[in-house]
């Protein structure tokens, strides 16, 4: 063969993927899509960008939303505007005009599908990207965690082609708003099935999940687990939906009386290809589907966890340098460089609550941020932030309750002063106790009133709030009533001593009060 | 032969629409002629190879359209315009013809002045950037055509190729029809029996999924020569035939 009949040979073979790039640029070219992106773009900002902006700056917990918001705002656009384009064909009556075509037509629906998905995840990978830049602008410690674009991204392409699919296989203008609004019930469904459930099981399969604490990711690494069996469960069902396509005869361009002769349903090799897409798929959902039910949560780090994509070796805790200040009397605070942002807020907290308590016995030297895991079980629950333990005495906390998805201004102010006081004037916040009822359960330690009274009283001479009140449930009896109103009189009583009496008063009497041996009528 | 039809048969359901057609088709121009549900649409879609026949044999172009490599190289030398052209409206004249050409796998390095020619051949070359949806049914007719003829087909069929083209666009059509039959074979579906007489080099007329004459158009005119129905010879031929075909019970 001479080099120009090689040539000529060359140039007379169609080159496929020059094909499917002119036939994507005009599937891209032509997408409705881009009617849509206002509207989205609108629901963006005002949804997950709005939300992440008043999350704490914590990368972790502002790029939640991009699961949480951001995802299922954009499902029902996705899915809609996928079946429209994949019922195409049928609603334009183009089956026979394509349906003489050398080309297959699983060729020309996945440029279609590619088409939609490269403005389905344009649109949604700028949200992303947004919502990124704005984080990176905001928090002090970290990086950007990928897990949540790729799951997105993964489950968006699994929601189009789903959708594509269900458009080729069920022409018609209705079927568009049908699935979209079907997709939109279920991933609803999904998610407060998730909520409901705390997120362990197989709903840990939907993207859009509970909001993680603001610790996950800082003290350690968030294992990937979860993430990647969603990527593995919306990948086998992308695909299942890929080779569903290329299978049906329905889709196979001649419309739906000749849809099972051979002369329409694609060749051999075709159908062998599409049902290795699909069998691959299937298998790879169903294992994604199986590993979710065995997600349970790690009592170390508090990360759900896959145990058989488990890697032990991730869990180590991750190293950093805290950040640290001191408050008044030197009393340092040191916290995660993550929650820099809120050091000073915390300064200002503790700064009153040690000018009063410094010096006695039982008062801690410094206050340290820990990882909320580390703190006894239910501590959170009965309102308190941490612990006052160790020699010298080192109060422990976390920003857990101060921070609840945003900064609580009077958490901040209350609640370490709260815990505090009560530490160095009652002692631990509470215990675990087991009851015949209920097992386990936080019963927090008020103290006795002389105790309850002294504790008041300095919160009230620094301006802070009352300790929360102890268990009671129904009305008070007339003598808990009368109780309380003589333990808020000595509170006041307390709170209007001069600091420097109160201050002496309780460097005398703090061991006897702590005994239980100062009565309501002792205080001062 | 380009086409070669034994005893092919299509039913739907208990309807035969094209019942044991025998036909063998050179290159030239072959006009199908026949009243409305003589199974004439039916006929172009199995050569089309979007209908596989029920029963019989059909080769297209020495090929078996039942086997797939085979079919789609049938497809590729394959021109077809359906009686209901759809389309997508957003898409303009030559991006609506260049998707076609690359589906019929024209070569890649020979898209660009194919569309280009088969746009000019039916006279849109100063519309080629409108958008479909833009056009009169006139011009998406012609944008069918030439979605049609833009990989150079060796077998063009085309249902009702001139409704909707005014008279000038009729005989440019019509020489264009003359042009393709010199090298390849065009089949032609039509009711309108000028159009047959102007450019077909051979008519057949299908009456109830029978063909019940084929011949040269002077042929068929012929046969209307004592006959009165028609304005025209062809048409009172066409009639002529018809007739016959029905008193002998050809339907039945």
């Amino acid at each position: 063969m001479t080099a120009t009949a090689a040539r000529d040979a060359r140039l007379a073979r169609p080159s496929v993927p020059l094909l499917v790039a002119r036939v994507l640029r005009m599937e891209i070219r032509h997408s409705a899509f881009v009617w849509v992106i206002p509207l989205m773009a609108l629901l963006f900002f005002y949804d997950p960008f709005r939300t992440a902006s008043g999350y704490a700056n914590l990368w972790t917990l502002r790029t939640s939303v991009v699961l949480n918001k951001f995802w299922p705002d954009c499902v029902p656009f996705a899915a809609g505007f996928a079946t429209w384009v994949g019922s195409r064909e049928g609603r334009r009556n183009v089956g026979d005009l394509l349906g003489t075509t050398a080309r297959a037509a699983w060729t020309r629906q996945l440029c279609s599908l590619a088409g939609t998905l490269a403005w389905v995840l344009g649109t949604f990978l700028a949200g992303v990207a947004a919502l990124y830049v704005a984080t990176a602008t905001a928090v002090t410690w970290g990086g950007p965690p990928i897990w949540p674009a790729v799951v997105g991204t993964v489950s968006l392409i699994a929601v189009c082609a789903f959708a594509f699919t269900l458009g080729a296989l069920f022409p018609g203008r209705f079927t568009a708003p049908i699935v979209a609004v079907g997709i939109l019930v279920l991933v609803l469904a999904v998610f407060s099935k998730a909520v409901s459930q705390g997120g362990v099981s197989v709903t840990s399969l939907s993207p859009d999940g509970l909001v993680p604490g603001n610790d996950a990711g800082i003290f350690y690494p968030v294992a990937p687990d979860v993430s990647i069996v969603q990527v593995m469960f919306f990948a086998g069902a992308a695909l299942g939906a890929v080779g569903l396509l290329g299978l049906s005869p329905r889709t196979g361009g001649v419309g739906w009386r000749g849809a099972l002769d051979p002369a329409s349903a694609g060749g051999t090799r075709l159908r062998i290809v599409a049902t290795a897409v699909f069998a691959a798929g299937v298998a790879l959902a169903v294992a994604g589907f199986g590993l979710a039910a065995t997600a349970r949560v790690s009592s170390v780090t508090g990360n759900l966890e896959v145990p058989a994509l488990h890697d032990s070796a991730s869990d180590k805790a991750i190293p950093y340098a805290p950040v640290c200040a001191e408050a008044s009397g030197g009393f340092q605070v040191c916290v995660h460089p993550a929650y820099k942002n809120y050091l000073s807020q915390a300064v200002s907290s503790f700064s009153p609550v040690m000018a009063e308590v410094s010096g006695l016995p039982g008062a801690p030297v410094r206050a340290v941020e820990v990882f909320a895991q580390t703190l006894p079980a239910d501590l959170l629950n009965a309102n308190a932030n941490g612990v006052v333990a160790g020699t010298p005495p080192v109060y422990k906390f976390t920003m857990a309750n101060a921070i609840t998805l945003e900064p609580n201004a009077a958490q901040f102010r209350d609640g370490f002063q709260q815990d505090i006081v009560h530490s160095v004037i009652v002692g631990p916040a509470g215990k675990m106790v087991t009851t015949q009822q209920s097992g386990p359960v936080y019963q927090p330690d008020t103290g006795t009133a002389a105790q309850q009274a002294v504790v008041n009283g300095l919160l009230k001479a620094i301006g802070s709030a009352s300790y929360p009140a102890g268990l009671s449930a129904g009305n008070p009896s007339a003598q808990l009533r009368q109780q309380q109103a003589e333990i808020a009189t000595a509170a006041t009583r307390f709170a209007a001593l001069p600091a420097t009496t109160r201050h002496a008063w309780l460097t005398a009497n703090l061991a006897g009060l702590k005994a239980g041996r100062i009565t309501l009528a002792d205080v001062p | 032969m380009n086409i070669e039809l034994t005893s092919v048969t299509r039913s739907f359901g208990r309807n035969k629409a094209v019942d044991g057609v025998s036909l063998d088709v050179g290159p030239g121009v072959l006009g199908i002629l026949g009243p409305n549900g003589a199974g004439k649409t039916s006929l172009l879609r199995m050569l089309a190879t979007v209908l596989p026949p029920s029963s019989g044999v059909l080769r297209l172009l020495d090929r078996d359209p039942k086997s797939t490599p085979q079919r789609r190289e049938i497809r590729r030398r394959l021109g077809y315009l359906p009686q209901n052209l759809g389309y997508y409206p957003a898409f303009t004249v030559v991006e609506f013809v260049e998707y076609f050409a690359l589906l019929k796998e024209v070569p890649s390095a020979r898209v660009h002045k194919a569309v280009a020619t088969a746009v000019e051949r039916v006279d849109l070359g100063s519309r080629s950037k409108a958008r479909l949806r833009t056009l009169s049914g006139g011009m998406l007719r012609r944008v069918g055509i030439a979605q049609a003829i833009v990989n150079n087909p060796d077998l063009l069929l085309l249902d009702e190729p001139t409704a909707g083209l005014d008279p000038e666009q009729r005989v440019g059509f019509r020489a264009l029809l003359r042009d393709f039959g010199q090298t390849a074979t065009v089949v032609v579906s039509t009711h309108l029996v000028e159009d047959v007489g102007a450019a077909c080099s051979e008519v057949t007329l299908m009456e109830s999924g029978h063909i019940v004459f084929r011949g040269t158009p002077a042929e068929l005119t012929e046969r209307g020569k004592d006959h009165g129905v028609g304005d025209a010879p062809l048409e009172r031929g066409y009639s002529a035939v018809l007739q016959a075909s029905r008193k002998d019970g050809v339907a039945a």
